[in-house]
C-alpha cells in the first residue's frame, strides 16, 4: 500500500498517519512524568536535590542528541536521493551518537547513584530517574531500530525507493529529541540554576 | 480532537512535499541549533535575575523545538493533518497538566512544588 | 493491496496461508475474524464478570451476611469493575469497531492489519494476566481506580497486578487507536467524505482519538503506581513525600475521557438501528457529529468533578462544577436527535430496536443523575455511596450495554449469517430491561439513605428499609442472569438453524448490508463509490414528487449491478502472520518478571517479544510493503 499513497482519501501514505497519530499521544505521555518531576523537584526527603546536576557534562550529552538529528535528517536525503552507501553512513552514525548519550546517561546515574541518589532515595529522583529513564527507553528503541535498518539497507530488504522506512524512524528519532530539548531545559538547567 | 472535523477539509489530495531542503540547509539549520545550544547554557552561567534567565532559557528551548519540528520533521511542508495531530496532542498536553500543576500550587504550601 | 509473494520454501519467515480451521484464527488478519474474536472474548469475560456480580449481589442480599469474605469481596468488587469496564465494554466496542469500520466505509481491510491481531492478543493476554492472579495469590483488591495509598500500600502482589495487566490492555487500546484513526480518515471508499460518513464511524473516531490520547495518561500512572508497589518508590506515598493526589488527577485525566470511550461507540450504534426501524433518516445528523466531537473535545476538562471531595478549593471546584454542567448540553442535544428521528417515522419495534429505544431512555436518566454530581454540596453528600453506583450503572449498563446488545441483534446476521429469533429476542429485551431496572433503580435510594459503597457489609443500623431495596436489587440482578440465558439460548438455537438470513434483512441504510452474506475476505467485489449520506439506501429508493420513499427496481440501479458482476481479476488480501501472537506472548511474561522481580521471566517475555518484532518485519512482502 506504501506505493498506492494516491490511492487514500487523504493522498497520504497510512504509515505516516499512524506515526503522527502516535506521536501526538507521546506528548501526553512524556507531559505526565515532566508534571510529576515539576512536581516534586523539591521534595529530596533530606537526600541530594538538583544540586547533584552536573550541567557540563548534560550538555555535552544533550549536544550529542541534538546533532544526531543533523545526521538523521541526512541520512533520510540521502535516502530520498537513493544514495545508499551514504544513507547507511549517516544511519549508522545517527546511532552512534545515540549511543553515545545512553553511554553518558548510564555514566550520570551511577554517579547520582554513589552520591547517594538512588531510584527510591525521594520523590524527586523517583520522578527523575522514571522521566530520564524512559526517556532514554525510547532512544535505546531508536538506536535499534537504526541498527536494523542499516543492517536491512546491507540485504536489500529496505530498497532505495522505500525511503518512507528511513523517515519514519527519522520522526521517531527527532521526536525523542524534541523531547530532551525541553528535558535538558526544563529539569536541568532552570531548576539547577 | 480538532484534527478530527478539520479532516473534512483534508479529502483532497494534497501535494506530499512542497519542498525539501537540501543537505546543506539542513546543516545550516544544525549549526544554528547548536549556537542556541551553546546560548542557552551560557545562560546558565551568567548571573541575571531568575525571571530573565528563565524566560530566556524557555525562549530558546521554543525556538530550538519548533525548528527540529519544521524542518527535520517536515511539518513546515507536509500536509496539515500532521500539523493538527502533533498540535492536538502538544496543545493538549500542555493544558491538562498545567492545570493539574496550578491545581497543586493552589492547594499546596508555597515552595513544594 | 499486498500481494503475496512465494517465500522461499523452507524459511523461518514464510507466511502461514491457511485460512480455514481452528489454526487459521491464531494467525489471521481478517478484520471480521478478529472483530469476531474480540467479541467472543469480551462475552467471556462478560459471564464472569457478571457472576462476580451475582456474589457481590447475594453478600449484600441481607445485612451483615456471610456469603463472602470481606478479602474475596474486596477481589470480586476490584475485578468486576475492572472486567465490565476493560474485558467487556471495550473490547467489546473493539469488535464492532473491527467488523464495521471497514464495511462502513467501504473499504478491504483495516490500515495495518497485522498489527489489529497484535491489539486483539495483547487484549486477550492482558485478561489473562489479570485474571491469573486468582492463581497466583490473590486479585486487585483496591477498586477499578486504584487509589492511592490504598492500592501502594497493602499486602500482596494484587495492585501490581492491576499495574501490570491494565498496562498491557492499554499498549492493545493504543495500537487499535492508531490504526482505527488512520483506517477511517485514510481509506474511506470514492466519494464517502467526513459528512457521509455514518454516525456510528464519527462515534468510532472520536473514540479512538480519546484512547490515543487518554491512554498515554493512565501508563504512567500505571508504571508510578507500579514502581510504587514493586520498588518501593514513593510517588503517591504521603509518608516518604509523595502525593496521593497526583495519583488522582492523572488517573482522572484518563478516567473520564474513559467514560466517554465507554458510551460514545453505544451512542454510534443507536443512532444506525434508530433510523433503520423509523425508516427515517437520524434527524440532525449534523448536530449529532457535532455533539459527539464536543463531548470527546470536552471531556477532557471535566476530570476533578470526581475529585470534588478532595478538598482542591472553591476555584478548580467551581470551575469543574461549570465545565459537567457543560458537556450535558452536547449529550442532551444526542438525546432530541434520536428522539425527533423517531417521531413520525414508521416504527418497527423489533429487538434491536426495543435496545436501542430502551438505550435511550435509561441513558438520560443515568445522564440526569450524572448532573446531579455536578453539584459540588450535593456530590459532597453522595461520594462513596450506592448513589453513585446506581448512577454508573444507568450510563454503563443502561447505556453502553444496552446499546451493544441492540448492536449485537442488529449486526448478528452480517457477522454470522442467521438471523436471532425475535420472540426470544423479545424476552430477553423484557427480562433484560425489567433486571436492569430492579437491580439498579433501588440503589439510587438505598445511597441517599446512607449506604455507603465497597463495604462487604452493611450494618442493620441503616434501617430495614436500605435491606429491603438491597433484596429488589438482588432480586433484579438474578432476572438479569435470566435474561442473559435466555440470549445464549437464543445464540445457540440460531447456531444450529439451517436458516440463512438474506444480504438486507432489516432494509438498512449504510454500506455493510450493500455486502453479500457471509461476507467475502475482500468485503468488497468492487469499492463502491459513494454519492449520499446512507449510501445504500439511496440505491434501493428514489423520492417521488410527494417525498415518499419509492423503490428502485432491482438492476435499475447500474452501481448495484456492477457490485455483483462476475470479477476475473483476484482481489489479493494480506497474508495471514503468526508474529503478533508472538509479539503479544512476550507482555505477559515480561510483566510476570517485573511483579516478581524475576529477569528470566523478563527475559523470556522480551526475547518472545524481539522475535515478533523481527519476525514480523522480516516476513515476505506485508501490508506496508510493496
Amino acid at each position: 500500500m506504501s506505493t498506492a499513497a494516491h490511492e487514500t482519501s487523504l493522498g497520504l501514505d497510512h504509515r505516516k498517519v499512524a506515526i503522527w497519530a502516535f506521536l501526538g499521544s507521546e506528548f501526553l505521555f512524556f507531559g505526565a512524568f515532566i508534571s510529576s518531576f515539576l512536581l516534586y523537584q523539591n521534595d529530596v526527603n533530606e537526600g541530594p536535590g538538583v544540586e547533584l546536576f552536573d550541567i557540563p557534562f548534560t550538555s555535552v550529552s544533550s549536544f550529542v542528541l541534538l546533532m544526531s538529528s543533523v545526521t538523521m535528517v541526512l541520512a533520510h536525503s540521502a535516502h530520498v536521493r537513493g544514495d545508499m552507501r551514504r544513507m547507511r553512513l549517516w544511519v549508522l552514525a545517527t546511532a552512534f551518537q545515540g549511543m553515545v548519550f545512553i553511554g553518558g546517561q548510564v555514566f550520570e546515574f551511577t554517579t547520582f547513584v554513589k552520591e547517594g541518589m538512588a531510584f527510591t532515595t525521594s520523590p524527586f529522583s523517583s520522578a527523575f530517574f522514571a522521566l530520564t529513564g524512559f526517556h532514554g527507553a525510547h532512544v535505546t528503541v531508536g538506536i535499534l531500530m537504526l541498527l536494523s535498518l542499516a543492517g536491512l539497507t546491507k540485504l536489500d530488504r529496505v530498497k532505495p525507493d522505500q525511503h518512507i522506512k528511513t523517515e519514519m524512524i527519522g520522526l521517531y528519532w527527532h521526536f525523542v529529541d524534541i523531547i530532551w530539548i525541553i528535558i535538558f531545559t526544563v529539569v536541568y538547567l532552570i531548576p539547577a540554576g | 480532537m480538532a484534527t478530527t472535523t478539520d479532516a473534512a477539509a483534508d479529502t483532497g489530495i494534497e501535494p506530499e512535499e512542497v519542498h525539501h531542503p537540501t543537505p546543506g540547509e539542513y546543516v545550516r539549520i544544525g549549526i544554528v541549533l547548536a549556537v542556541l545550544t551553546a546560548l542557552e547554557v551560557s545562560l546558565f552561567y551568567i548571573a541575571l535575575a531568575d525571571a530573565v534567565r528563565v524566560t530566556s532559557m524557555l525562549i530558546l528551548m521554543v525556538i530550538k523545538f519548533g525548528s527540529v519540528v519544521a524542518f527535520y520533521m517536515h511539518l513546515k511542508f507536509d500536509s496539515r493533518l500532521f500539523r493538527r495531530l502533533m498540535l492536538a496532542g502538544l496543545i493538549l498536553a500542555a493544558a491538562v497538566y498545567g492545570a493539574v500543576l496550578a491545581m497543586f500550587t493552589n492547594v499546596t504550601p508555597p515552595g513544594t512544588t | 493491496m499486498a500481494s503475496s509473494s512465494v517465500a522461499p520454501s523452507g524459511s523461518v519467515f514464510r507466511r502461514p496461508l491457511a485460512t480455514k480451521g481452528w489454526g487459521s484464527w491464531l494467525t489471521t488478519v481478517d478484520h471480521k475474524k478478529i472483530g469476531k474474536m474480540y467479541g467472543f472474548t469480551a462475552f467471556a469475560f462478560f459471564l464472569i464478570g457478571g457472576l462476580e456480580a451475582v456474589f457481590i449481589r447475594l453478600q449484600l442480599a441481607e445485612a451483615d451476611a456471610s456469603v463472602l469474605s470481606a478479602e474475596v469481596y474486596n477481589q470480586f468488587f476490584t475485578m468486576h469493575g475492572i472486567t465490565m469496564i476493560f474485558l467487556v465494554v471495550m473490547p467489546m466496542a473493539a469488535a464492532f469497531f473491527n467488523f464495521l469500520i471497514p464495511l462502513q466505509i467501504g473499504a478491504r481491510d483495516v490500515a495495518f492489519p497485522r498489527l489489529n491481531a497484535f491489539s486483539y492478543w495483547a487484549f486477550l493476554f492482558g485478561g489473562l494476566f489479570l485474571y491469573s492472579s486468582f492463581i497466583f495469590g490473590g486479585a486487585p483488591n483496591g477498586g477499578w481506580f486504584g487509589y492511592a495509598p490504598l492500592s501502594t500500600s497493602t499486602s500482596g502482589l494484587n495492585m501490581a497486578y492491576y499495574g501490570v495487566g491494565l498496562q498491557i490492555l492499554g499498549i492493545s487500546s493504543l495500537a487499535a487507536s492508531v490504526n482505527f484513526i488512520t483506517t477511517i480518515l485514510n481509506m474511506r471508499a470514492p466519494g464517502l467524505t467526513m459528512m457521509r460518513l455514518p454516525v456510528f464511524i464519527w462515534m468510532s473516531l472520536v473514540v479512538n482519538f480519546l484512547l490515543l490520547f487518554a491512554m498515554p495518561v493512565i501508563a504512567v500512572a500505571l508504571f508510578q503506581l507500579t514502581f510504587d508497589k514493586v520498588f518501593f518508590t514513593s510517588f503517591f506515598q504521603a509518608a516518604t513525600g509523595g502525593d496521593p493526589v497526583l495519583w488522582q488527577h492523572l488517573f482522572w485525566l484518563f478516567g473520564h475521557p474513559e467514560v466517554y470511550i465507554l458510551i460514545l461507540p453505544a451512542m454510534g450504534m443507536v443512532s444506525e438501528i434508530l433510523p433503520v426501524f423509523s425508516r427515517k433518516p437520524l434527524f440532525g445528523y449534523a448536530a449529532v457529529v457535532f455533539a459527539g466531537a464536543a463531548i470527546g473535545f470536552m471531556g477532557w476538562g471535566v476530570w476533578a468533578h470526581h475529585m470534588f471531595a478532595v478538598g482542591l478549593g472553591p476555584v478548580a471546584n467551581s470551575a469543574f462544577a461549570l465545565s459537567t454542567m457543560f458537556i450535558a448540553v452536547p449529550t442532551g442535544i444526542k438525546i432530541f436527535n434520536w428522539v425527533f428521528t423517531m417521531w413520525g417515522g414508521k416504527i418497527r419495534f423489533t429487538t434491536p430496536m426495543l435496545f436501542a429505544i430502551g438505550f435511550v431512555a435509561m441513558f438520560t436518566i443515568g445522564g440526569l443523575s450524572g448532573v446531579m454530581h455536578a453539584i459540588v454540596p450535593h456530590d459532597a453528600q453522595q461520594t462513596d455511596t450506592y448513589f453513585v453506583v446506581a448512577h454508573f450503572h444507568y450510563v454503563l449498563f443502561g447505556g453502553a450495554l444496552f446499546g451493544i446488545m441492540g448492536g449485537m441483534y442488529f449486526w448478528w446476521p452480517k457477522l454470522f449469517g442467521k438471523m436471532l429469533d425475535e420472540r426470544l429476542g423479545k424476552i430477553h429485551f423484557w427480562l433484560w430491561f425489567v433486571g436492569f431496572n430492579l437491580a439498579f433503580g433501588p440503589m439510587h435510594i438505598a445511597g441517599l439513605l446512607g449506604q455507603p459503597r465497597r463495604t462487604y457489609v452493611y450494618g442493620e443500623e441503616l434501617g430495614s428499609s436500605v435491606e429491603r431495596w438491597n433484596q429488589v436489587s438482588t432480586l433484579g440482578s438474578l432476572i438479569i442472569v435470566v435474561s442473559v440465558v435466555v440470549f445464549i439460548w437464543n445464540a445457540w438455537k440460531t447456531y444450529r438453524s439451517d436458516e440463512i438470513a438474506p444480504h438486507d434483512p432489516w432494509d438498512a441504510r449504510t454500506l455493510e448490508w450493500l455486502t453479500p452474506t457471509p461476507v467475502p475476505e475482500h468485503n468488497f467485489d468492487v469499492i463502491p463509490t459513494v454519492t449520499h449520506r446512507d449510501e445504500f439506501w439511496h440505491r434501493k429508493y428514489a423520492e417521488d414528487d410527494a417525498g415518499r420513499a419509492v423503490p428502485v427496481p432491482a438492476g435499475a440501479s447500474e452501481d448495484h449491478a456492477a457490485e455483483h458482476g462476475e470479477h476475473e481479476e483476484h482481489i489479493h488480501m494480506p497474508d495471514p502472520s503468526y508474529w503478533p501472537l508472538v509479539l503479544s506472548a512476550g507482555l505477559p511474561f515480561i510483566g510476570y518478571g517485573v511483579i516478581y522481580k524475576s529477569i528470566i521471566w523478563a527475559v523470556i517475555g522480551l526475547v518472545l517479544l524481539l522475535t515478533g518484532v523481527y519476525g514480523w518485519q522480516l516476513e515476505p512482502v506485508a501490508e506496508g510493503d510493496e
